[in-house]
């Protein structure tokens, strides 16, 4: 554990990282750079050695589709070449956004991210209701959105045979008849992760222990904030 | 050592009747083991969340010896191993849960690291620190949630059946913590079916349709029909001089085959 | 056809099947430590987990999984809906239908919270309710993980007889912890650990080769008797009274009085 915990970074230079690397890539104007960064995430991408399910490479082309086509629709006036354009530079810059995006959420600890967080809040802000609040509403979703998926598939699962062995076959509907359920269940649910959370000893004032900041913090501080400066003059 | 004082305590908890537990009037002594049982929906979980503090008493209250009511007792007080692991790891993975309650209240970084990394070793999952929770099986799970509740440093314990799911290993382990629990004269409250119990706890309470009744030993191992009770029942009742019912089952067995 | 599992390796656990054939009738045990892949088995057999290679046939048989967590298999906000709603109108009208409610019904008492939402039942009344709907179900084979938690002695009875009576002339699959309970009416056994199995063994045997740290002091007892060589039999210590009438012979056989 304790070699672990100096091997990895604090979790508040991955939130650097996260936004500097948003921004940088969001900035870029020239095809060559929005290359190389596509490049260097499919790098990233084999050396986490973990590949991209067919759902989470669907959902990344879906959502960056989208900002794409809202592109589109959003400059009814320009030529139609220049919509074009727009909307596949949009869709690509989106696209690459997102997958450095997740692919930077995957290697970390969402936990270690949104406790870190909380602390830095309730540094600036003062050791004020609201932050806790806000770092709690962040962890009951997200312990809460798994358990609800499972959930969501055990049910599915368990009405499916359930119908079977009853006769009956599947109905279209039946996805839909879990929705209320789901609503229920996800209230109850949000409960127990409330009730938990209180009786483990959260409250609002309460802050969590960051991680010590160490040289190698400093470092890699440094170096995405250089990196920043130059993509910023060099206009990458 | 923490005593613990319910003075005509009753709740509605749920709307519906089965929940409705009262008027419980007791102290539990600091240091003491209580053995909760009785059957299904008869109110042993909502005695477990009224000393959680998650339900509030309608009536009466419920104080610590020096004063305290259960509204002002210090949060990290009361630990409360849930009968559903699942409603009670919160995290992502296990060592993250396992850290939660030290990463609010450890001294400092360190601190926090070496509760949480004894915690998880004390229940054997030091490897499985970086699992995600979801991969986790029905009992490993429970060890989960029981090592969190380690790394919180409780003094009053509320055990909901942790025996539940668990394999042979996370039993003995379970044990060992008790065990240690008693030593180090924390107050325990464990509700169970489980008869093995008995030979941990101080004092007895059954719960059913929301009362609750002091029982002896003989009394609560005769209602949960304690193998070892029953066995002892019958053998002194027909061989004369057969004694044992306190002897360890290794003496017995050099006594009945030597 | 028979069911046949071939060549499957599950996730996590990483239990390796090489060859499974399901025997056609009768109850037999799924033993293991935590987390050796006994529910995802049983999640495998039911066709709710997706495996990489290998082969799983099911043939025509109509399965039926009662999962660990009986949560997972509530959805409705009646009891009565949840018992009720995969048959058809029609259907519901049939007297011998009706019939077999009645009788589910009465089986596992629901009469008590037919008309309530099974969200304010304790676990081991939700348990009680997906034993029901299975019940009302009827399924060819029937695979039932950890049925014994959170169940009090009672209704670990009754649940015991239900799943007896069931094996007769169908398939019972039960992946669990609790030896004494399986012992008592079970015969055979797979074990599950790295790798599953072929053929069942006597679950009597695999409880002396396999567990190591006993539950109770009778289990102790017997183990220890056990290891002397004394002649007793292998599941003697799950009913006291047998144990004690084997007891009392070892004494005076060894004791000399008559």
């Amino acid at each position: 554990m304790a070699l672990e915990a100096r091997r990895t970074l604090n979790a508040l230079v991955v939130v650097q990282a996260l936004a500097i690397g948003i921004a940088v890539i969001y900035m870029s104007a020239d095809i060559w750079a929005m290359g190389l960064w596509l490049v260097l995430l499919v790098v990233a991408q084999w050396r986490l050695r973990q590949p991209m399910t067919a759902r989470q490479g669907l959902a990344l082309l879906s959502g960056a589709a989208l900002w794409g086509i809202l592109a589109y629709v959003n400059r009814p006036l320009e030529p139609m070449r220049t919509r074009e354009a727009l909307a596949a530079w949009t869709f690509i810059r989106f696209f690459a956004v997102l997958w450095f995006s997740v692919l930077i959420l995957r290697a970390t600890s969402l936990w270690a991210l949104v406790s870190h967080l909380e602390w830095a809040l309730k540094r600036v802000i003062g050791p004020r209701a609201a932050a806790g609040e806000l770092a709690l509403m962040a962890l009951v979703a997200m312990r809460f959105i798994p358990v609800l998926g499972a959930s969501a598939r055990h049910l599915r699962a368990d009405a499916r045979m359930r119908r079977q062995l009853a006769g009956n076959p599947a109905r279209w509907n039946d996805a839909l008849r879990f929705v209320m359920p789901l609503v229920m269940a996800s209230i109850l649910r949000s409960e127990n992760v409330a009730e938990a959370l209180w009786t483990r000893g959260w409250r609002a004032g309460v802050t969590p222990w960051p991680k010590p900041w160490t040289a190698r913090d400093w470092a890699a501080t440094g170096a995405l904030w250089l990196f920043l400066i130059i993509a910023w003059k060099e206009k990458i | 050592m923490t005593a613990v004082i319910f003075e005509g305590v009753g709740t509605d908890y749920g709307k519906d009747s089965h929940y409705a537990l009262g008027s419980l009037d007791f102290t539990i002594q600091g240091g003491e083991c209580i053995f909760v049982s009785g059957p299904n929906g008869g109110g042993k979980t909502t005695l477990a969340r009224l000393l959680a503090g998650t339900v509030k008493a309608v009536q009466g209250k419920i104080m610590l010896a020096d004063g305290p009511e259960r509204g002002e007792w210090p949060p990290t007080l009361v630990g409360w191993v849930q009968q559903e692991p699942e409603h009670q790891v919160i995290a992502e993975r296990v060592g993250e849960d396992v850290g939660i309650s030290p990463s609010w209240y450890a001294g400092s970084y360190q601190e926090y690291q070496n509760a949480k990394d004894g915690a998880l070793a004390a229940l054997g999952l030091t490897a499985m620190s970086q699992r995600v929770v979801q991969s986790l099986s029905g009992g490993e799970l429970h060890r989960t949630a029981m090592a969190a509740i380690v790394a919180q440093r409780p003094e009053v314990w509320v055990m909901d059946e942790p025996e539940a799911m668990m394999d042979r290993a996370g039993q003995v382990a379970l044990w060992e913590l008790v065990g240690q629990l008693k030593q180090k004269q924390a107050t325990v409250v464990m509700i169970s079916h489980d008869a093995r119990w008995l030979a941990v706890a101080d004092r007895f309470l059954w719960i059913a349709g929301g009362h609750a009744l002091w029982l002896g030993h003989e009394d609560m191992a005769a209602r949960l029909a304690d193998p070892w009770h029953e066995f002892w029942e019958i053998m002194e009742s027909q061989v004369a001089g057969a004694g044992g019912r306190d002897k360890s089952p290794g003496e017995v067995a050099r006594m009945l085959w030597p | 056809m028979a069911m046949t599992v071939q060549g499957v390796t599950l996730p996590y656990s990483g239990l390796f099947i090489e060859h499974w054939q399901a025997p056609a009738a009768g109850v037999y045990a799924v033993m293991g430590p935590n987390g050796a892949g006994k529910s995802q088995w049983l999640s495998l057999l039911a066709g709710q987990l997706k495996v990489r290679g290998g082969t799983v046939k099911r043939g025509r048989h109509r399965i039926g999984l009662v999962m660990q967590h009986p949560e997972h298999q509530i959805a409705e906000d009646l009891v009565s809906t949840e018992v009720l709603w995969p048959y058809g109108a029609t259907r519901r009208t049939a007297p011998e239908f009706l019939a077999s409610v009645a009788q589910v019904k009465d089986r596992w008492a629901l009469d008590g919270f037919w008309d309530d939402s099974p969200w304010t039942l304790s676990t081991g009344q939700k348990r009680r309710l997906v034993f029901a709907v299975y019940d009302l179900l009827n399924p060819d084979v029937l695979l039932l993980d950890e049925p014994s938690e959170s169940l009090d002695g009672e209704w670990k009875d009754r649940t015991r007889r239900w799943v007896a009576e069931r094996a007769r002339d169908h398939l019972v699959l039960i992946a669990s912890h609790d030896w004494p309970w399986v012992l008592s009416f079970v015969d055979q056994g797979y074990w599950c650990e790295g790798t599953l199995d072929n053929k069942p063994k006597d679950l009597g045997e695999l409880w002396y080769e396999r567990q190591v740290p006993p539950s109770g002091r009778l289990e102790e007892l017997w183990r220890e008797l056990l290891d002397r060589s004394a002649p007793v039999g292998l599941r003697e210590w799950i009913d006291p009274q047998i144990a004690a009438g084997q007891a009392v012979k070892l004494w005076h056989w060894k004791h000399g009085a008559h």
